[in-house]
């Protein structure tokens, strides 16, 4: 469907829907605003639901806890409730514009009567927006990982369309996206490696972060800049009331998280750290001529003042770190290499509220993602120095509005820019002999956008979310203006089950270039420039969401279509950045190095989940197609990506039979990934030309004719955890946690190769267990 | 490239306990047959030349070249104007092969190959490039490698201006009647003009002249001007080869331009320049 006829098709729906539904008597009404706080930290809650049964409205807080809920005067009861959290009832007699805080209190989880009643809120069936994810701190904590280090993303790749790549890997494929077309933001900053290890474990250290949201599709205008998904991490402001704090020791790494009040009530601070150490403790067992080391660290720092009810202040910082480094020393000869890749970013919001029904935010961000690479040799008295880098530099503005003029309206409208500042390849070479090289790449532009959306409460039964987003992008002379109209909208046929369609457009000016696909430190970003547009997607999804109140289920089902344009791929035998090249200084231009296609993805998804109760978790199922087309790869025929898989299933369980014992499990299987495997040879085409190469191992030379050509084995694994809590006086707590990766060790494919004539397949991480010390204070 | 891949696999053999196992590939891989043909014309050839195989797979046993070779293939090669030779096999070289003298290859024009194998047509055409390098220069400087080699040679060729060119250098070094080096490029013996129109060209190449060696070794230099699937087509064996398991590093896809079923492989055109020399 055309652009135009979709915003035509919208604009219509809107106008005959304000007519029909829209023609009120005149009462006075009055409006209840404020704050929904956490008991004993005061963290301000999001997505809390603040309901009232009796004229069945209500609305939800945003994400810094305020709400706005203007109703006709008079006597109404409000409930207030959010998952974990007890419920509060109260009544309140409205004869004017009111302002009220609530403090939640944290339950205990495996508590039955947690469970909400049929309250409006939160639940799948019960809001507009579909295709979102959310998944609570506390379940990543319980969810079995691998060495023990709890991750964010890790627990993600068990939710339907969201999958894993490789073994191991942290990067994450949604709905037959890349990791590149997701976006994933850290208090409003733009994360760009979310990675450590070369994939293994993500940056995101689980102990500061508040809420995580992922949405798949059915995009709300205010996101934007990415294809395929947006990961919305959220960190905490520190407790503004006491000290407490969290010292976690494991295999590889120790944590720690200290906060509290700096001003009690009015300012809190928040600090978390992590480092691994297997650096420092192979560091006796070195020979003295050879050193190596490596290490990751994380730290998040963040800073929350409260000036008054109306302003607020938050200053969060982010900076992750990667390093390997070797030295070896023999007689007359040196080796130095150091390794080092990071994010740092930083983000300074200010909340205003100007009125009891406007609320905003503006952020200054700051992203910084940058790879090194230092090599220093030394042979009797002639030297070799190589430094390499690339990296990102993102200076961002932001400001969003919230305006809630009814309870039928929740309206939201901003403005962003951000100047990018990418540098895909610095390089400098010395060395005894030759002239010095220092070649230099650098691409600036500046992307912007302006977009609005409406959570639009038709009826009770009937909602719809239009939303639309104007984007521009400005590389030296070129301007690309692209329009990208949202909508979702859903109808409830039961209060608790819903049917839901939407539709987005996405435009994707950032794009990482990457042959390896397991999201190693070498893969490089650039933005769009005169040469190349922007990638962009179409997504149409439907589904129906059913919640089973009284017993804390819900059951979600959602088919998809994505259609993608101008996605981007290196070129056959194009790789990272060119470094053959640098031996002899020759530029290599990275757009050269590109092409652009097509991609499609569909499927569908399932999602059985079980939020309360002793026994909490989920099974998902996807169902899944992603194939791509560029006319210069695959000689120009349409074939199944990496990580095209059928079928991708997960069941994740979390039983606490009692507060000091927490029991979790999940096992998943999925449809082994495609491989490019070069399964043929013959007689090599190279012995009738007439210039010999003279590398060449074998005189069979291997091949293949089709792009991922293979597929390999179907995947499976069973992880399991058990926590031991023992629980002191004045909050304090222990936790003694054991993981088992990979139990039955199954042998899953990383790579396959052929060796003497069989194919081999190689396989990591099998039966990893962990322990953990956790104390809380 | 290669302090990164060093550097890679020694963290990830460090950080992750891994493990090799045979894998039954019976099922796992395609198993059809493809009919490999690979020929390349070249004005300055004394003998046209057609090599037709099979291929097999990896994952059986391996088999004599000889086993391979399709030998009661038809192989034809023909010119615009209809002028055609048939290739005859040759056991010594594997290939279909014909003088030179019974097809004039002509820089410019395009022709034709047609092969038939067990009753099936295969096809494919090519274009001679028009022009050849005309000037090659070259340096040698006394300089130790990472390896064992303790000679430079840096060559530098004269882009053909005004069109996008695809060249395959390579040289070797004459040391005595049988000590014959060829010098390793690596991956700068393929080289185009691409985004570099009307440049030099460059490309280093290492090899090795031991103290009190004869002063009279010879410097054999070639420079080819190919068809751009030539390049490629060569290119992705020299990557293939040498990225064969890499976890880290993509497969290339071999370019085809043979037409016919289970037909693979490339007929292209290029132009030789030679060059050699005494130091």
């Amino acid at each position: 469907m055309k652009t135009k006829q979709v915003i035509l098709a919208f604009g219509i729906l809107f106008i005959c829907f304000n007519e029909a539904f829209c023609q009120e008597k005149k009462v006075t009404k009055h409006t209840i605003s404020g704050y929904v706080k956490e008991q004993g930290s005061q963290e301000y809650l999001p997505t809390v639901s603040i309901y009232i049964p009796e004229s069945k409205v209500g609305t939800t807080t945003n994400d810094y806890g305020f709400f706005s809920l203007t109703i006709p005067e008079g006597a109404h009861e409000l409930i207030i409730s959010f998952i974990g959290y007890g419920t509060i009832k109260k009544t309140i007699d409205l004869n004017k514009d009111i302002s009220i805080n609530f403090d939640m209190k944290q339950e205990t989880e495996n508590l039955e009567e947690v469970i909400i009643n049929t309250d409006r809120g939160v639940n799948e069936s019960q809001v507009t927006q579909m295709s979102v994810t959310t998944i609570k701190p506390s379940e990543i904590e319980d969810i079995p990982a691998i060495l023990g280090e709890k991750d964010v993303i890790k627990a993600l790749q068990l939710m339907p369309g969201i999958q894993r790549g490789n073994e191991g890997s942290a990067g994450f494929f949604v709905r037959g996206g890349t990791p590149d077309q997701n976006l994933i933001i850290l208090d409003e900053a733009p994360v760009y490696n979310s990675n450590h290890l070369f994939g293994i474990f993500s940056v995101f250290n689980g102990d500061a972060i508040k809420s995580i949201e992922t949405y798949k599709g059915g995009f709300p205008a205010r996101f934007g800049g990415r294809l395929s998904s947006v990961l919305k991490i959220d960190t905490k402001n520190g407790n503004k009331e006491r000290w407490s704090g969290k010292a976690t020791i494991g295999l590889i790494s120790s944590s720690l998280l200290v906060e509290g009040p700096i001003n009690k009530g009015k300012t809190s601070f928040i600090f978390s750290g992590r480092r691994t150490y297997a650096d420092l403790l192979t560091k006796p067992f070195q020979k003295k001529n050879y050193k190596a080391g490596y290490y990751f660290m994380d730290l998040n720092f963040k800073i929350h003042h409260v000036f008054n009810e109306k302003n607020k202040l938050y200053w969060s910082n982010y900076f992750g770190q990667d390093k390997f480094n070797s030295v070896e020393k023999k007689s007359g000869e040196n080796f130095k290499t150091k390794l080092f890749w990071g994010n740092i970013t930083s983000t300074l919001r200010w909340n205003h509220q100007f009125s009891d029904k406007f609320f905003s935010n503006t952020s200054l961000i700051f992203s910084n993602y940058n790879f090194r690479i230092k090599v220093d040799e030394k042979i009797n008295n002639e030297f070799f120095n190589f430094k390499i880098n690339s990296g990102i530099n993102d200076y961002g503005i932001k400001t969003d509005f919230d305006y809630y003029p009814s309870p039928k309206h929740s309206i939201r409208f901003g403005v962003t820019s951000t100047y990018h500042n990418f540098a895909p390849k610095q390089s400098k070479i010395k060395q005894t002999g030759a002239n010095d090289v220092d070649v230099t790449q650098k691409i600036k532009s500046v992307e912007s956008a302006v977009y609005a959306e409406d959570d639009f409460k038709i009826t009770n039964t009937l909602s719809f979310l239009p939303g639309l987003r104007l984007t521009h992008f400005q590389h030296k002379s070129t301007d690309y203006l692209n329009l990208e109209p949202r909508a979702t909208i859903a109808w409830n046929i039961k209060p608790d089950l819903a049917l839901k369609a939407s539709y987005s457009k996405m435009n994707q000016y950032i794009h990482l270039l990457t042959n390896s696909g397991i999201g190693l430190p070498t893969d490089l970003w650039v933005s769009s420039t005169d040469r190349l547009k922007s990638q962009i997607s179409e997504q149409y999804a439907f589904g129906i969401a059913k919640d089973f109140l009284e017993d804390g289920y819900s059951v979600t089902a959602e088919g998809y279509y994505k259609k993608m344009n101008d996605v981007i791929s290196y070129k056959e035998g194009a790789s990272f950045l060119l470094l053959e090249d640098l031996g002899t200084g020759k530029e290599v231009n990275w757009e050269d190095n590109i092409t652009t296609g097509q991609g499609w993805a569909y499927g569908g998804e399932l999602l059985l989940r079980k939020k309360t109760g002793k026994l909490t978790g989920w099974l998902g199922y996807t169902l899944s197609w992603s194939e791509r087309q560029f006319e210069e790869l695959n000689q120009g025929k349409r074939f199944f990506s990496k990580y095209d898989r059928r079928h991708d299933l997960s069941l994740v369980g979390i039983y606490k039979p009692s507060d000091r014992i927490t029991l979790s499990g999940s096992w998943v299987f999925s449809t082994g990934n495609n491989f490019n495997l070069p399964d043929k040879e013959s007689l090599s085409n190279t012995n009738n030309f007439p210039i010999s190469i003279p590398s060449l191992s074998s005189n069979g030379a291997p091949f293949s004719t089709e792009r991922n050509n293979f597929r390999g084995e179907n995947y499976h694994r069973l992880d399991l955890g058990i926590q031991f809590h023992k629980k002191f006086t004045k909050n304090r707590e222990c936790t003694w946690g054991g993981a088992i990766y990979n139990i039955y060790g199954r042998k899953n494919p990383f790579f396959y190769y052929f060796d003497d004539s069989k194919l081999k397949k190689v396989s990591v991480l099998q039966f990893i267990p962990s322990i953990n010390y956790t104390y809380k204070f | 490239m290669r302090y990164l891949k060093n550097i890679l696999l020694i963290i990830v053999g460090i950080c992750i306990i891994s493990c090799e196992a045979n894998v039954d590939a019976s099922d796992l891989l395609k198993k059809d047959q493809l009919v490999v043909i690979n020929g390349y014309l070249s004005p300055q050839d004394t003998t046209l030349k057609v090599q037709v195989s099979k291929s097999k797979s990896r994952a059986t046993p391996k088999i004599n070249n000889d086993e391979l070779v399709v030998k009661n293939a038809t192989v034809v090669l023909y010119d615009e104007e209809k002028n055609e030779v048939s290739l005859v096999y040759t056991d010594t070289s594997f290939n279909y092969e014909a003088p030179a003298s019974d097809l004039r290859i002509i820089p410019g024009k395009k022709y034709f190959l047609k092969v038939i194998v067990d009753g099936k047509e295969y096809k494919a055409s090519c274009t001679i490039p028009s022009k050849k390098v005309e000037k090659i220069d070259y340096k040698i400087e006394i300089k130790q490698s990472e390896f064992s080699s303790n000679r430079l040679l840096r060559l530098t060729i004269e882009d053909i201006k005004e069109q996008n060119d695809f060249y395959i250098v390579g040289a070797t070094v004459t040391k005595s009647l049988n000590n014959v080096e060829v010098i390793d490029f690596e991956l700068g013996q393929f080289a185009t003009d691409i985004s570099r129109e009307n440049t030099i060209i460059t490309a280093d190449g290492y090899f090795t002249i031991f103290d009190g060696a004869s002063q009279n070794s010879r410097l054999k230099i070639k420079v080819a001007n190919t068809e751009k699937i030539l390049y490629d087509a060569l290119r992705t064996t020299y990557l293939n080869d040498s990225n064969d398991a890499n976890p880290f590093s993509e497969t290339v896809i071999a370019p085809n331009n043979i037409n016919g079923e289970n037909g693979f492989g490339v007929f292209a055109g290029y132009q030789l320049t030679e060059k050699e020399v005494t130091f």
